[in-house]
């Protein structure tokens, strides 16, 4: 490893930003003098001098080298000072860290990707590589679910991916408006009706802690044995690199042995879920 | 026993003290405070004795200081400048376990990304320790979790032979320390028999507090996770956190952003911070992912026993005492573990998840 | 990008929050070029209505307190409790444990009649606080980083563990261990422990932290020699507001 500062962060400019819901903005950024190599579900340290560092998902396809993005909901005073920034605003990177999500291992694989609120941050940038190359997957399976129709993510993508032939997406909202014509309830109830094959696929599920355990139950009821389940965790941070202890979860470090984790392989673990 | 063919000194005490003096380095050595212990700034360096219990905190507090400035910066230009510390320094007096603790430190903050403030302030310190002959309190537990031995991480290591030292060199350093300072003879056979006598006293002395052995800790506190134990801990816990301060493996932090008043000139610091504290698991949204005290205590217990005993092959617990003899609410390792193994016979060990790491990794 | 304006007010308190301020001295003038005090009797004549930054010292112990610190609210883009009494209630609360009645024949004698009293309370119990500070008197530092972190959008930091932490850095004798009780184990750090760093106890002006074990800290100061009254009447001197 090198003996460089691992604090220091490298600087990075907004290149673009585009407002999503009221609470969420997206950010496309990128290194000063660097490109930044990543694969999906890995997270990156956001620096504001002067105010602190967050660790966020990236949200954006690997492939498009140069620029990344992410998707950030307003919530502390990291975040909400990043909302004010416009294009060409300077910020810090620190990353990318956390293992990010099998790629490799799924390659010819059925995946299904379930989503619930902010979890569909992480997922679209597997998502998107996927889509992107689509002939190096089977089946592939969205299900994704939001509070109300207000809260969903990525809209205009999602109207695209709907009127793909050769994926299937679903959505699901808690409180309908006025407007909302899909399916209204709980995440776990798309499960049922996708039409999940049970030999050769690989769910990939992020969500707030509530989600997981319900989502795990019908999934193995769908023949998704627990060791082609992978959920990606959300913890505290400071570091990003396994040494200031606040986001150890049993004997791992959601940081380093994570985000994303193989479900067989933490479901023992009392603290995880 | 030590590898007979290595050269070891005598060395009067006032002697060596005197020279250390002489050196261009800041001496930091073992003070008395209120009946207590202290390693404070000295400029005239008097033996501990052997008796001297932990100092209140360990020496991390020079390797990994609290309020450690990460870096400055200018806000509006952005300007980021690194604070190097540049001190030199002699720690006088360090015990095994403290010794010990500092190796374990070194792998925790050289392994994977290599932290290069602890690294420097670590290759700035000469560490002069001075063996423990008889157990220092009650309160400790050196022997039990296998660190009263120091086998390495010393420049040099002392033992009180009366008016002298007898002197093991545990680096290239240290040897240099030695080559410069002409007061000190080589041992004789008399001297090794003395040493001898002196190691040969100690079996006696040091006895396993736990019942039962270091290696099956991690079993142990493997085995406990669902115990009541943890829960009727918690009763007595104040959370007060003294404990992860004092500890001299404890080494968790925070990172907070300072501001002058002028609202330009700022500074990343970062601070201890301490499992046992509810707000260390706290998040943006105003979850905190360990509420509960038996949960805090149970995280720390297995992070020195298990967790980390597990990953590095040794107790992450050195068995200073410190947590113990500080705690008001009188909860020691000692019976935390023995409560445990007795415990235990009701309650069969859950599979051992293998590991993650290195899995799903693309 | 125009300054924020400042106003000082405050209730029932010694007003030593304020003097704190202005014992900023060299740090006052950095003070002038971040905000625009329009309002600080204790520095100055100069009176404004108009203010974003309300910093209110005092606890609430009249009813003739609570319109007019509704009034201040109404003004203030944020609202900050300055020191103990605004913050937790703090001193003032004693009388909360008498009788107000004899209170006030205490404090006024035979005159007692014409004064009105009520239960001493935080600001936070009459109106929505923004902002803490902590302490009797208020922590300097905790200041100058409170003002710079709303000049910035920075979170203030504000300590939520108990002094034993800090006093532990300072290396001090625990207090129970020379045979003096001491609140450290429950009291909100923020201070550096310097009432115990100088050889005093800690008396819990900051107030409790979130997470406090109320009933072991009682079983302590009783292993340390204090009845349970005695042991309460120690929590009742700075925390005497329950929730």
């Amino acid at each position: 490893m090198k003996d460089n500062n691992i604090f220091r962060p490298q600087m990075a400019e907004i290149i673009n930003v585009e407002r999503f819901t009221g609470l969420e903005k997206r950010f496309t950024i990128k290194l000063k003098g660097d490109s930044l190599r990543f694969s999906p579900g890995q997270f990156v340290m956001v620096s504001i001098l002067g105010i602190g560092e967050a660790p966020i998902s990236i949200s954006s396809s690997p492939t498009n080298e140069g620029q990344f993005e992410i998707c950030v909901r307003k919530i502390g005073s990291v975040t909400s000072y990043l909302h004010d920034l416009e294009v060409g605003a300077t910020l810090g990177i620190r990353g990318p860290y956390g293992n990010g999500f099998p790629v490799e291992e799924v390659h010819g694989k059925n995946l299904v990707f379930v989503a619930g609120g902010l979890g569909i941050i992480p997922l679209r940038s597997f998502i998107k590589y996927s889509l992107e190359k689509r002939e190096i997957f089977g089946d592939i399976s969205i299900l994704y679910g939001a509070k109300n129709p207000e809260e969903i993510l990525f809209a205009d993508e999602l109207k695209e991916w709907s009127n793909r032939e050769d994926i299937s997406l679903q959505l699901t909202v808690d409180t309908p408006d006025e407007t909302w014509k899909g399916h209204i309830g709980v995440i776990t109830r798309l499960i049922y009706s996708a039409g999940i094959k049970p030999d050769n696929t690989y769910a990939f599920i992020v969500g707030p802690p509530v989600m997981f355990k319900y989502v795990i139950i019908e999934l193995n009821a769908e023949g998704i044995t627990d060791d082609r389940m992978y959920l990606s965790l959300e913890r505290r941070m400071k570091c990003g690199i396994g040494k200031c202890g606040h986001c150890q979860t049993n004997n791992k470090y959601v940081c380093m042995d994570g985000p994303v984790f193989r479900y067989s392989q933490m479901k023992n673990l009392p603290e995880a879920l | 026993m030590r590898n007979q063919k290595e050269t070891t000194y005598i060395a009067n005490k006032d002697e060596l003290c005197s020279y250390l003096l002489t050196l261009p380095y800041n001496i930091y050595a073992v003070t008395e405070k209120q009946g207590r212990y202290v390693f404070a700034n000295v400029d005239k360096i008097s033996d501990p004795g052997d008796k001297y219990t932990p100092t209140l905190l360990p020496p991390k507090k020079y390797l990994y200081p609290n309020k450690e400035t990460l870096f400055c910066f200018k806000k509006t230009t952005e300007e980021i400048s690194e604070i190097e510390d540049k001190e030199e320094r002699i720690l006088f007096g360090i015990r095994p376990c403290d010794i010990n603790a500092v190796n374990l430190m070194d792998r925790i903050f050289s392994d994977g990304y290599k932290d290069s403030y602890y690294a420097k302030r670590r290759k700035n310190t000469i560490l002069i320790g001075v063996d423990c002959c008889s157990p220092c309190d009650d309160h400790s537990f050196c022997y039990s979790v296998g660190h009263l031995e120091v086998k390495e991480g010393y420049d040099l290591l002392l033992k009180d032979i009366g008016t002298a030292y007898f002197i093991l060199m545990g680096s290239e350093r240290g040897k240099e320390l030695m080559n410069k300072f002409t007061k000190f003879r080589e041992t004789t056979p008399q001297d090794l028999e003395q040493i001898n006598e002196i190691e040969k006293k100690k079996e006696s002395l040091f006895i396993n507090k736990f019942k039962t052995n270091v290696d099956n800790l991690s079993l142990v506190f493997r085995s406990s996770m669902s115990s009541p134990i943890w829960e009727e801990l918690a009763k007595r816990d104040l959370g007060c956190g003294a404990c992860n301060v004092d500890c001299p493996t404890c080494y968790c932090f925070d990172v907070q952003d300072r501001l002058e008043f002028n609202v330009e000139d700022g500074s990343r610091i970062r601070n201890w911070d301490g499992c046992m504290l509810r707000d260390f698991t706290l998040v943006a949204s105003g979850e905190v992912f360990r509420p509960g005290k038996a949960d805090r205590l149970k995280h720390r217990f297995n992070r020195k026993f298990h967790y980390l005993m597990n990953t590095y092959k040794k107790s992450h617990c050195v068995g200073c005492g410190r947590c113990a003899r500080d705690c008001l609410a009188g909860i020691s390792p000692v019976e935390v573990v023995n409560s445990l193994v007795e415990g235990m016979k009701v309650e069969a060990p859950p599979p051992l998840p293998s590991p993650i790491k290195g899995e799903g990794v693309n | 990008m125009k300054k924020p304006t400042v106003a000082f007010f405050d209730f029932t308190c010694c007003e030593g929050c304020q003097l704190e301020v202005s014992n900023l001295e060299d740090k006052l003038i950095d003070l002038l070029k971040l905000v625009d005090i329009v309002m600080f009797r204790e520095v100055m004549s100069e009176k404004s209505d108009t203010y974003d930054i309300a910093f209110v010292e005092g606890s609430i112990s009249r009813e003739i307190d609570i319109p007019r610190l509704e009034g201040i609210r109404k003004k203030a883009k944020i609202l900050v409790a300055l020191g103990s009494c605004a913050a937790i209630g703090g001193i003032n609360c004693i009388k909360n444990f008498k009788d107000l009645e004899d209170v006030k024949k205490i404090v006024y004698g035979k005159d007692a009649g014409h004064f009105n009293t009520i239960l001493a309370q935080p600001i936070d119990a009459v109106v929505k606080v923004e902002h803490y500070l902590y302490g009797c008197p208020m922590i300097k530092e905790e200041f100058v980083d409170l003002v710079t972190s709303l000049i910035s959008g920075k979170k203030p930091v504000v300590p939520n563990y108990p002094v034993c932490v800090e006093c532990k850095i300072q290396e001090n004798i625990c207090m129970f261990h020379k045979g003096v009780y001491c609140l450290g184990p429950i009291t909100r750090a923020g201070c550096k422990a310097i009432c115990t760093t100088y050889g005093n106890s800690c008396e819990g002006c900051r107030g409790l932290t979130d997470d406090v074990n109320i009933n072991s800290q009682t079983d302590i100061m009783k292993e340390h020699g204090l009845s349970l009254d005695e042991a309460l009447s120690k929590f009742k001197l700075y925390g005497g507001y329950l929730r």
